[in-house]
């Protein structure tokens, strides 16, 4: 199936969906989180797919976590209060959610927004972060020392 | 040749911690052939379980027990150490730094410094230098003992750089326990970036392949792995006599030694005295005076993050590949007593994400922040912390954690002193990077301890400390401190180098007192 959300086409195979379904959340549901983490964290150029993988994290996390799952479900509640949040505007769904900053329900998906995004090696290529470096024999002879413009000092190396 | 002995055998040393100071002390006990058991906390990893992935080495080997901090401490995760064979000499990043000659008369140098009880160590200089150079050949620090320097990454050549440019000297790169040359059995580094991670190649010195496979090579020493110890047992003459221990199934074990060595890091090296009651000391062994657990230092830090105009790649090479010493000598004109080293450090994408949040916010300057990761350079101050009473390590007086004890409860401040000189030192960063034109500068404070110190101090005056110079418990003729708990300042050297020196000197101390039967 094919989801619109917040003006970005998020496909879902059938196996996903059935994932979904697994962790006690509602497509609704997770489609909003994924929403708010690209809200939060917004890189233009990052798949849908590592904000979506994030946030599958958070709702595993959930299944485990009596309070993650209040925060998370009075946070959804919040943001849908007065009208479909994922049915707002940008612009009207970025100041429902700056509403919810000192709640629970905002730390937990900032926190799971962060440690699922930049853990993950496609934001990596991104932000030109190399990771391990122990397959290629280190930095050694890639690049640890190549800096090249900075200035120089009579007997600069 | 591990050996194995009776938990009734009375003659051995039990050593609490396997990391810098326990795990030298143990190998330099075993070496002059006494025998020894090491209860260590944590599990016994190898080389092979180390990754450069800095999440899953953190669940590996990370201390995540239950903590809680006040003051300027993170209420949940106020420190930032390992429990593990090895302890934090696994994710240490090996800047193997000395004290300098006027730091260790404190209160000679800088005078009485208003909220601090600041006191002399109660040792010489010229006979700690001697267990310094001992240190260093152990360790195989560069730039000591003929070992040559590491070159410079890209993060120290332009912190340098930018400190040549406002007129510094230029600094070589530090003194680091990190191979640059093959010794000891081991490769030199290859530049990985994930000292914090283990060292897969173990070029960076850890007790873990080095100290303790060379006690259990002697023959006379046992290491238990995932044994937490409890408590220790005083008997009335004042001696202690055993430990009592959880192993790795839980059942509670009694040990007995000979004599007893505390190495647990300053958090729990203190909750161990507190919690250890008898008769002779009902508020905790050492703890006549009530100062277990008091004068808790970790440094005068925080930590910068600069967005330059050229890449940097930060993360390429050598963590604290260098540290600045400019700023490291005492001068009051400057507005504080003491000074700080600028060190480079490097951060993942992670660490800068969570650098940045506090600052940037959410939304698209924070993701245009993110997306400059390549341009960022990154440096911590380091300075020197003096001793409060109102810092200290406490146990909670309701929470209990998987061993059925008290957690422990941290509480620090700074003190007019330390802000001062943080301030100072955030301003000459800020000079450093903005000499070669930085775009945007990040400050940052840090609730989050790795240097750990001074909660069982030793002093002259037994007034005024826990132990004495050689880290014997003040009452307690058989008990030792053997980390960072002892130290009366926090020096700005980063702490290891210290620890390694006083457990050599400790060794040859518990060895004399042996020969004297005195223990």
């Amino acid at each position: 199936m094919t989801l619109v959300v917040g003006g970005l086409q998020v496909a879902c195979t059938g196996e996903e969906s059935e994932q979904i379904a697994a962790t006690g959340l509602d497509d609704a549901a997770l489609l909003t989180l994924l929403r708010a983490a690209q809200l939060l964290l917004p890189h233009q150029r990052l798949a849908t797919d590592v904000y979506r993988d994030a946030m599958l994290q958070l709702s595993d996390a959930m299944t485990n976590d009596a309070r993650k799952k209040q925060a998370i479900e009075a946070g959804l509640a919040a943001l849908n209060e007065s009208a479909s949040w994922l049915d707002l505007s940008t612009e009207a769904q970025k100041s429902t959610l700056a509403a919810l900053e000192s709640t629970p329900f905002f730390g937990t998906v900032r926190e799971a927004a962060i440690s699922g995004v930049y853990r993950d090696e496609r934001t990596w290529q991104l932000l030109g972060y190399e990771g391990e470096a122990s397959k290629f024999g280190g930095y050694l002879h890639r690049g640890f020392d190549d800096i090249d413009w900075l200035p120089e000092f009579g007997d600069a190396q | 040749m591990s050996r194995t002995y009776d938990v009734n055998d009375g003659s051995v040393v039990v050593v609490i911690g396997s990391g810098a100071g326990g795990g030298t002390l143990s190998n330099e006990l075993a070496q002059q052939g006494i025998d020894v058991v090491c209860l260590e906390a944590g599990a016994r990893l190898s080389l092979a379980d180390f990754r450069n992935d800095e999440p899953a080495m953190a669940a590996k080997f990370n201390w995540t027990d239950p903590r809680e901090g006040s003051g300027e401490m993170s209420p949940t995760r106020p420190t930032y150490i390992c429990k593990t064979v090895g302890g934090t000499t696994t994710h240490w990043t090996a800047l193997a730094l000395r004290m300098a000659p006027h730091e260790i008369r404190g209160r000679t140098s800088y005078g009485a410094i208003a909220g601090t009880e600041l006191i002399d160590w109660p040792l010489d200089y010229d006979e700690l230098s001697h267990f310094y150079g001992l240190a260093e050949a152990k360790m195989g620090v560069t730039g000591t003992n003929g070992i040559p320097r590491h070159p410079a990454n890209n993060n120290f050549k332009l912190l340098n750089a930018g400190a040549m440019k406002l007129g510094y000297p230029r600094s070589e790169t530090a003194n680091l326990a990190i191979n640059s040359v093959a010794r000891d059995g081991r490769g030199p580094c290859q530049q990985l970036g994930f000292c914090r991670s283990g060292c897969v190649v173990a070029a960076k010195w850890s007790t873990l392949y080095t100290e303790i496979p060379k006690a259990e090579a002697t023959g006379h020493f046992e290491l238990r792995p995932e044994s937490m110890v409890t408590a220790i047992e005083q008997e009335a003459d004042g001696r202690v006599s055993a430990v009592l221990y959880r192993n790795r199934d839980g059942e509670l074990v009694r040990q007995k030694a000979r004599a007893i060595a505390v190495a647990g890091n300053a958090i729990e090296t203190a909750r161990l005295l507190l919690q250890s009651t008898s008769v002779l000391s009902p508020d905790g062994l050492g703890n006549q005076n009530g100062l277990v657990g008091r004068h808790y230092m970790r440094h005068v830090f925080g930590r910068v993050l600069a967005r330059m105009p050229g890449k940097v790649n930060m993360y390429r090479g050598i963590v604290q590949a260098g540290s600045l010493e400019h700023e490291a000598h005492h001068d009051p004109a400057r507005g504080f007593a003491s000074g700080y080293h600028i060190e480079t450090v490097s951060m993942s994408p992670e660490g800068v994400a969570r650098t940045l949040m506090p600052q940037e916010g959410w939304g698209e300057s924070f993701a245009d922040a993110m997306e400059a990761y390549e341009y960022y350079a990154g440096a911590i101050i380091c300075g020197e912390d003096f001793p409060q009473a109102s810092n200290r390590v406490t146990l909670h007086d309701s929470r209990t954690d998987q061993y059925g004890l008290p957690i422990p409860k941290i509480h620090y401040e700074k003190n007019e002193n330390s802000r001062a000189m943080l301030e100072h030192a955030f301003g000459v960063v800020e000079n450093i990077y903005g000499a070669l034109d930085a775009e945007k500068i990040y400050r940052t404070p840090s609730g989050t301890a790795t240097h750990n110190m001074g909660t069982a101090r030793m002093a002259a005056d037994e007034k005024e400390g826990v132990c004495n110079s050689n880290g014997r418990v003040f009452g307690v003729p058989n008990l030792f401190i053997t980390d960072g708990s002892a130290f009366p300042t926090s020096m700005t050297a980063n702490p290891t180098l210290t620890i390694v020196a006083l457990a050599i000197r400790q060794a040859g101390f518990i060895r004399q007192s042996m020969v004297e039967r005195a223990i």
